[in-house]
């Protein structure tokens, strides 16, 4: 069964009442780019992907120790299972795509053996921002969370100052790009964490 | 009824959180709704720990459609004056 446009309303509400006003995505996401960045500064960055799997489970364990026991458990219908599957599917076919962007840029950069041109090395980090700001915005539009624009605008913001300092920087380019990424998510998550707790204190 | 309606089940906490209401007038309206056969209320563990869930059922989700129509047929009723 189908719900009115109204009672769609209040079903998205409650489900974004749910799962966005406790802030652990958005600390879980900015932990992520923070583990990222460390990752890449020790010349690391490949590890990212494993930081990638373990944000879910994190974010699941989380969830069950500090909100449900305040809000409570519920369970929404099979219609909305069925969409944030098709949601699931499309962000791991947004990171499929990435990682194999990924790699086809580092083979062709390294395909003759020479070094990589000045603009390849600059631009390089560019299109992983850009993806990372995507991703936000798919999320942003499809639970009508405003936070998740600002998270993207700011991600591309701070891969372009990237693009700009680069030269400079006595470390690798990406991690002061995930680095300052991190920043946004991380202050907003905590304060609506904090600002939850105030609200929701465990019965 | 409307917060049951358009999800699945849910514990009384999260109904609490949704609603504004207290224990007390939460209870109070949930038994009346199950004696009359529009809520079930089931008791679950999760995590070792018993929760009470609560789900709108298919005579209960009948009923607040039926409701719902009730009230839509009388806003859009034409009134006398129109008559």
């Amino acid at each position: 069964m189908e719900l009115d446009a109204d009672l769609q309303e209040i079903e998205e509400q409650s489900f974004r009442r749910a799962f966005f006003t406790d802030g652990l995505l958005d600390l879980c996401v900015g932990a992520f780019l923070l583990i990222w960045a460390v990752e890449a500064y020790f010349d690391q960055g490949g590890f990212g992907g494993v930081s990638f799997a373990l944000l879910f489970p994190v974010y699941l364990v989380l969830r069950k120790k500090i909100t449900e026991p305040r809000v409570g458990v519920v369970k929404f219908r099979p219609q909305r299972k069925r969409r944030q599957k098709a949601m699931g599917m499309l962000a791991l076919g947004v990171l499929a795509l990435t990682i194999l962007l990924a790699v086809v840029l580092y083979m062709n950069i390294n395909s003759d053996g020479a070094p990589p041109s000045e603009s390849t090395r600059r631009f390089a980090p560019l299109p992983l921002g850009v993806i990372f700001a995507l991703m936000l915005t798919i999320v942003g539009f499809k639970y009508e969370v405003q936070r998740a624009f600002a998270y993207a605008m700011w991600t591309v913001v701070c891969f372009v100052i990237t693009v700009f300092v680069n030269e400079q920087l006595p470390f690798d380019d990406l991690a002061l790009a995930l680095g300052l990424s991190c920043i946004l998510p991380l202050a907003s998550g905590q304060m609506m964490l904090f600002k939850f707790l105030r609200r929701y204190p465990r019965a | 009824m409307t917060r049951l309606f358009v999800i699945d089940s849910a514990d009384a906490t999260w109904l609490l959180a949704e609603t504004g209401l207290t224990w007390g007038n939460l209870s109070s309206h949930m038994t009346k709704l199950e004696q009359v056969g529009y809520v079930e209320v089931s008791k679950e563990f999760v995590d070792n720990k018993p929760k009470t869930m609560l789900r709108l059922t298919d005579d209960g989700r009948q009923a607040f459609l039926d409701y719902r129509q009730q009230i839509q047929d009388m806003l859009h009723m034409p009134s006398d004056k129109e008559a």
